[in-house]
This record gives structure tokens, sequence and C-alpha cells, in this order.
């Protein structure tokens, strides 16, 4: 849990401004709340990173070969019938079903993973307490930094002088 | 104070062909998305559209009981023609489908940026339309009660699913589909439900947004993840959603029949699927605008983009119906000479001249802008094209099956009252279950249009 | 902004997140077992008849022969159920007053079959015949169990079809000899593999074709 100051701001280019000039004086923005995704954000949290796409891959790739093994397991191993002197691994056709089986796979665990990964459900979070908080999911760009130890006033008025509607402290 | 915005932005700003929307501000998207919802008082049409379409539900849950109680003796369904209405209605209806996948993953993936207005109130129309799909082949069966024999799991007969079969491959191109249209369509809905969350005055409303939005708050890193796995979603969806039309086509190109047997099927079943589906996505788009009064939002430069995709999609269909022409003649083969001459002179040949006109003219004339313009005339046609696509499907069973190898076996259909009513009753099914989906869910996707309008209005 | 939900809700989402996609499968996993289990095959479990007709006596105690019953098992499909002058053989004579007796007597006096339940009923799409089975090895016990020690009939196998492809698969573990056909008792002995294999050839058993579907189902 670390206390930070939240700033609002009215759109994200003022948003992306403050992040440099925090860096700048030495503070740590932690995270940011925007209603839309804005381009570089992350990367100027030093957060672009996430592991979801290797998990998608991984889910895709094991409910894939987990169905063709699965169908060769079935039509050749376990109960190998001739139907009309089709080869018993009609490979031709067997990878409609993995295909299909792994899509979903990848999409299921990547939806899993991008929760899993995000911490939600998170139904209740110490963020929402904070008056204004609401605006994140529609038109405020909310910034928060982490409380420096001396002089959180001179943080404040540093993001008030970046164009912040308002500063409040909270916890994230 | 909302309510001065809401009329202020829906106004004030005329349209211009270069800008898709007529909004300047991205408040605005969330009043203009949301006021319907959190306005109790002004759904009269909406309560009128629940009736009539409740009473088409019942229909529809009467005819199933039907067929489920007495069994598919009730249908026009013969000992020649097997197949009848409950698969030319699983086509139809799959096919509506494809296009909410599309807009939603394809276009994404090009940048095209029209399609953020769109995409979510597509996809609940792809959602349902697979939903509904996939009862009519359960429908269809003579024992519905074990459909579950298709999938693969450890039972008492030590059997396993005929791989080779096209209806395994059905169940799970249906099963797939339908459960990751499921997962993206949620996923893509979080975000704007933590905004109705936010909205929201009344403590039923919070809670209900509130849990459904599962503590979504907007974190950049919560976007960047988002961001990376939407995309990818994207990317899978495509392959997926070409695929089960693919095996869609299989259904027939692999069974040995006249008219049928052609290797053409997979891709134009997809285009036809596009195609009808992109149809229907005008007339709902049209209805969507109208009843939520979201002009500013899906202006009429949206339907200019569909009609033109629409005008390819009757082309590639007129191609399509002319390589299978050629390949029946050029086959040399009896049977499908004969098979050609009874779709254009036979019993069902009047329908046949009707589908051609419904899918290949008259898309024709979104050639001329002021056509794709024309409110009226969209509508018309994209109810002609969803029209001419069902002709499509049941004229592919009843020319084939009516007119295969064995002279013997020729025979005619006959629809029974059962046949109607679960036709008529699916359409019912499918717009109260479209209804519940405008009345509770935004239905249009509000994070990516305010992320358009914001890059509109700094441009 | 105030809070909606109390710490707890986050719980309970997780929670229904999870059961979503756990239930589904742990209710699959459930119907099967069910369905494998005596309350759907009915295994073990003794049928109510007319007449507590004990094998355990008859078989194990007098020693009667499974075809001095069931006259039908070598020659035809059905092995065949007793007419009641069968019983009466002995029973004209034995326990002539006995009360557990009287719908035997009934039955003579009207001229009326008892009215057996049936113990082993298979779908009417199976075709089974017991005369070939008994032709090529396969003993009574090994589908009917030790009937000897059975005080009343009962299920011992639960005649799915995946039961019956075990042995349609792999037979030769399951034949025995001629002469060990109706012993109720009969085991196999510790180098039956070579001997399954001997009797295999023995009553010339086609393997390859004993899975067709045309084998069972016409």
């Amino acid at each position: 849990m670390t206390r930070v100051l939240l700033a609002c701001f009215p759109h994200p280019e003022a948003l992306m401004i403050a992040v440099r000039r925090v860096k700048e004086e030495g503070a740590v923005p932690v995270d940011a709340f925007t209603p839309h995704p804005v381009d570089g954000l992350a990367e100027a949290l030093g957060a672009a990173r996430t592991p979801v796409r290797k998990w998608m891959l991984a889910g895709g790739l094991l409910g894939g070969f987990g169905a063709y093994f699965t169908e060769w397991f079935s039509a050749v191993i376990d109960l190998p019938i001739n139907a009309g002197g089709r080869p018993l691994h009609s490979w031709e056709v067997f990878y409609l079903f993995p295909f299909e089986f792994g899509v979903l796979m990848a999409g299921i665990v990547g939806a899993a993973a991008l929760l899993a990964t995000s911490g939600l459900p998170r139904l209740n979070h110490p963020l929402f307490d904070v008056q204004g908080f609401e605006r994140s999911s529609q038109d405020g760009f909310i910034l928060a930094v982490e409380q420096p130890e001396r002089h959180p006033e001179r943080l404040r008025d540093m993001l008030l002088a970046s164009e912040a509607l308002w500063v409040r402290e909270g916890k994230t | 104070m909302s309510r001065s915005l809401h009329d202020a932005t829906r106004n004030s700003f005329p349209e211009r062909a270069e800008r898709l929307t007529r909004v300047e501000s991205e408040a605005a998207v969330d009043v203009l998305v949301t006021a319907p919802l959190l306005d109790r008082r002004s759904w009269r049409r909406w309560w009128i559209g629940v009736a009539v379409a409740t009473l088409l539900t019942l229909v529809f849950v009467g005819a199933i009981a039907m067929i489920l109680g007495k069994g598919i003796g009730v249908l026009g369904n013969n000992t020649s023609i097997v197949w009848g209405y409950p698969i030319a209605n699983y086509v139809w209806w799959i096919g509506i489908g494809n296009a909410g996948t599309l807009i939603s993953s394809l276009l994404l993936l090009t940048h095209q940026r029209w399609r953020a207005a769109i995409n979510r109130f597509a996809e609940a129309m792809t959602l349902m339309a697979v939903a509904i799909a996939g009862l009519f082949p359960i429908l269809h069966m003579g024992r519905p009660e074990y459909f579950y024999w298709l999938a693969p799991y450890p039972n008492v007969m030590h059997l396993w699913p005929q791989w080779r079969s096209a209806l395994v491959w059905d169940f799970w191109a249906i099963l797939s589909y339908l459960l990751f249209s499921i997962v993206f369509w949620y996923t893509g809905l979080i975000p704007d439900l933590a905004t109705l969350r936010d909205r929201t005055l009344g403590r039923a409303g919070q809670l209900f947004y509130g849990a459904l939005s599962l503590g979504w708050r907007n974190s950049a890193r919560h976007w960047y993840a988002y961001e990376k796995y939407y995309k990818a979603m994207a990317a899978l969806a495509v392959p997926l959603v070409c695929s089960v039309h693919s095996i869609v086509g299989l259904d027939f190109a692999a069974g040995m029949m006249p008219g049928w047997q052609e290797p053409i099927f997979p891709p134009y079943f997809v285009v036809g699927a596009m195609f009808s589906g992109f149809a229907m996505v005008v007339v709902l788009a049209a209805l969507v605008r109208w009843g939520l009064k979201l002009e500013a939002l899906v202006t009429m430069n949206h339907f200019d983009a569909m009609a033109k995709l629409m005008v390819m999609g009757a082309t590639i269909m007129g191609l399509s119906y002319a390589a299978e022409w050629f390949s029946g003649w050029y086959s040399g083969r009896h049977a499908d000479h004969s098979l050609l001459a009874f779709e254009f002179v036979g019993h069902y040949a009047p329908m046949y001249w009707a589908m051609l006109f419904c899918n290949v003219m008259a898309c024709q004339i979104f050639w001329f802008r002021w056509a794709r313009r024309n409110m009226a005339v969209l509508i018309v046609v994209a109810i002609l094209v969803n029209i001419g696509m069902w002709l499509e499907r049941i004229l592919i069973v009843w020319n084939t099956l009516a007119h295969a190898y064995l002279p013997s076996m020729w025979s005619l259909f006959a629809p029974t009252i059962w046949d109607w009513a679960v036709t008529l009753g699916s359409l019912g099914f499918f717009a109260l279950m479209y209804l519940i989906f405008v009345r509770v869910f935004p239905a249009i996707s509000m994070h990516e249009v305010k992320q358009l309008v914001h890059e509109e209005v700094a441009a | 902004m105030a809070q909606i939900f109390s710490p707890r809700a986050t719980t309970i989402a997780v929670i229904v997140l999870v059961a979503l996609v756990s239930v589904p499968v742990v209710l699959i996993a459930y119907i099967y077992q069910v369905h494998s289990s005596p309350y759907a095959t009915h295994v073990g479990i003794p049928v109510a008849q007319p007449i507590p007709f004990s094998h355990a006596h008859h078989v194990g105690d007098v020693g009667l022969d499974c075809r001095y019953c069931h006259t039908g098992v070598e020659t035809s499909a059905f092995a065949g159920l007793p007419p009641t002058s069968t019983c009466m053989t002995c029973h004209s004579q034995l326990w002539t007053n006995a009360a557990m007796l009287a719908p035997v007597r009934e039955s003579l006096a009207k001229g009326k079959p008892i009215r057996w339940n049936r113990v082993h009923d298979l779908p009417d799409y199976v075709y089974f015949d017991h005369s070939v089975h008994i032709a090529n090895g396969v003993g009574c016990s090994s589908c009917h169990g030790d009937v000897s020690k059975m005080p009343l009939t009962r299920k011992v196998k639960p005649l799915t079809m995946g039961w019956c492809l075990s042995c349609h698969e792999n037979p030769a573990p399951h034949l025995r000899p001629q002469a060990e056909i109706f012993n109720p008792h009969w085991k196999p002995g510790p180098d039956h593999e070579k001997e399954g294999r001997m009797l295999m050839a023995h009553y010339g058993i086609d393997k390859d074709h004993l899975t067709d579907c045309s084998v069972c189902h016409r």
C-alpha cells in the first residue's frame, strides 16, 4: 500500500507532460488512470510489459496439441475403425478441431491471464474512496505519484501548475 | 444538465465527410451513450418492441417444444430432402454472426477507425445469431437429446467422435466461435461497464454494473495489457471466423452430391456470410441509432462504408454463382447439367431468380453516392439481401436434394406451419435478446469512441 | 466517490469467476461417475422376483448344470427361461407344500408362465447371441459371474457397450477350454496368456472384425 498524490488532468497531453515533469523532479509516478488507452503512457510509467500474450500462446498451443492428441489417440490407438478405407490417422481433416479448440483456449486463457495479472476482479479498492476518482472512467486523466517524504506540498504545487484540476491524497 | 448537453451534442455540429462523428468532446460520448440507459422514462418504443418480440419468442419456444416433443416429422423434411428449414436457418444465422466478428477484429487490425462506433452492437449481434444458429443443428436431429455425443469425453460406450465427419467439425466450430465471441465481447465491455458504474446514481445500478465491471479502474498498466490482449484476440478472431464459415461450406462440399461437391464452397460461404452479416448490421445500426438517438456517433459516413462493403460482397457473390454454373457445366456430368437446368427453370426457379436479384443486383445501386447515404434505400436493400441470402441457403438444400442422381429420389419440399414458426420465431427470439442488450449494456464502445473523438478533435 | 463494495465482495467475485469454469467441469465428471455407477448400471443390485429363486442353492448346493434350465443357450440367441414343468421335475416331489413355491403351483394349475423379472436386459438394437459365445469359448460366468454364490440373482457386469468392447477388442484373456464353459467357478490359470493364444487359434477367432459395427448392430 503506497501513499500517493492523485492529480486529475483535463486531457491526456497534460497528463503526459506532468509525468515527464514529475520524473524530472525526482518523484515516482506510480500509475495513471485514464478513460481510454493513452499512447506511450505505460512506457513513460515503466509499466510497458505484460505476459498476457505469452499465456495466450501457451493456452492456444496446449489446446491445439491436446485436441490433436485426442484425435490421434482415439482414432489410431483406442478405437481404430475403418471408415470407408480412409487412413486411421487422417491428418488432412484432423487439424480442423485442434484449430478451433486452440483458438478458443487461447481466448479463454488470455482473458484469465488478463484478469489475473491485473489483479482483477477487485471490487473494493482504496482508490475508490478518493473523491473524484470516478472521473477516470469518463473524462479525467488521473496521475498517481508516490508521496515524497519531504516537501509533499512542493510536488502538489508543481502538479497544480501543470494544469491539474485537483490534487488529492490516496492509497494504491 | 445532461439533457441540455445531450441536445447540444446531437444537433449543433453539421456532419462532415472527413469526420466520422459529430461529437466535439469525450464527455459528450459518455452522455450520449449512457443517457438512455440511465433514464427510465424514454423507453416506450422499447416496451412495444419487447412485447412483439416476446410473442414471437413464445412461437419459437412452442415450435421447439413441438419438434422436440413430437419429433422432426412435424417439419416438412422428407426422405429425399432431409435437411430443410433447420439447416437453411442454421447457415443463415451463423452467416449473420460473421459480420460482427469481422467488424471488431479485421477492421481493427486494418486500422479502419470507423469500426469504433459500430463494433459493440455488431458483436452483440454475432453472439445472439451464433447462439440461435447453434440450436438448429440440434433441432434437425432425430435424437436431439444425444447432441453431446459429438464431444470427446470418457463414456460407457467406449466410443469416440468420428473426427472425419462434418457434423463434428460443425459442433466445434459453433461451440468455439460462440464461447470465443462471448469472451471477446465481454472483455471489450468491461471498461464501459466501469463507466456506467461511475455514472449510475441508484444503488442497484451501481451494484449491477460494479460487479460486472470486475472492479476495473482504468489503470495505465491494465490498459497496456488490455490492448495487447485485445489486438491478439482480434488477430485470432479473423482466422477463426473464416474457418467457421469454411466448415459450414464443407458441410455441403464434403457431401458427394451434384451442386454441392465444389471446392469453391468454403470461400464462397465466408463471403456470403460476411455479405448477409453486413446487411444485418446496416438494419440494426439504423434501428439502434434511431432508438437510442445516437445520430451523432453513428453517422451516414458509417453507412457509406458498410454500403461499399456490401457492393463488394454482392459482386463477389455474383462471381461465385458464375463459378458454380461454370464448374457444373464444365464437369460434363449429366447430373450437374440436369441440376443446373432445374435451378434455372425448375420448380424453384422463381425463388432462384429472386435470389439472384436480391444478392447480386440490388446492391449495385450502392455504386451511387446518394444511395449509400439514403437511409430508406439502405434499409430496403439490406432487407432484400437478408431475404436473398436466406433463399440462397434454402435453395442449396432444396435444389440439390430435390434433384440428385437418382430420378426415383426426386421430390419436392412442402414446408409445414412448424417450419415457418421456428423460422419466424427465431427472428423474434433474436429481437428479444437484442432489445435486452441495448437496454442493459452500452450499445457503443465508449472508450474506443472517446479515443477516436480525442484524435479527431486534436487533429 | 464512495466504495460500492466491501472487501468481502472481491473474494466473492473471484469465487464466482473460478466457479464459472470449474463447476461445469466438476458437473460433467460427476455425471460421468453417476452413469458408470450401479445407480445407472444396476450392477450388484438383486432384482425382486415373484419367487425368491436361489442360484446359490440350485447350482451351488444341488449342483444343477446351467443347461438343465437354460436349455437354449448352446443353440439359440436366447438362453431361455425354464417352463414351470422344469421346476416341477423336482418340486412335484420336494417342498410340495412350501408357501414360497405357491406361485409355481399356481402357474402349473392355470397354465400361465411365471413372470420373472429380467436381470440382464440389453437394448433392442443390440443383437446379442448366446450360442456364438458359448461355441467360441466364452463361459457363462465371464458375464454372469459365479451364480453358485448368489442367493438372489444380480448383475455383476455393467453390460455397457464399453464393457462389451473390452472383450471384443482383446478376447484371449477371457476364453476358456470347451470343458470349462459351464463351470461357474472357473478362473484363468497362471499361464493363461499362452493358453489364450492357443484358444484363439482353436476356436478360429478373427479379431479384426470383432469390433465391426455390424457384429452387434444390424
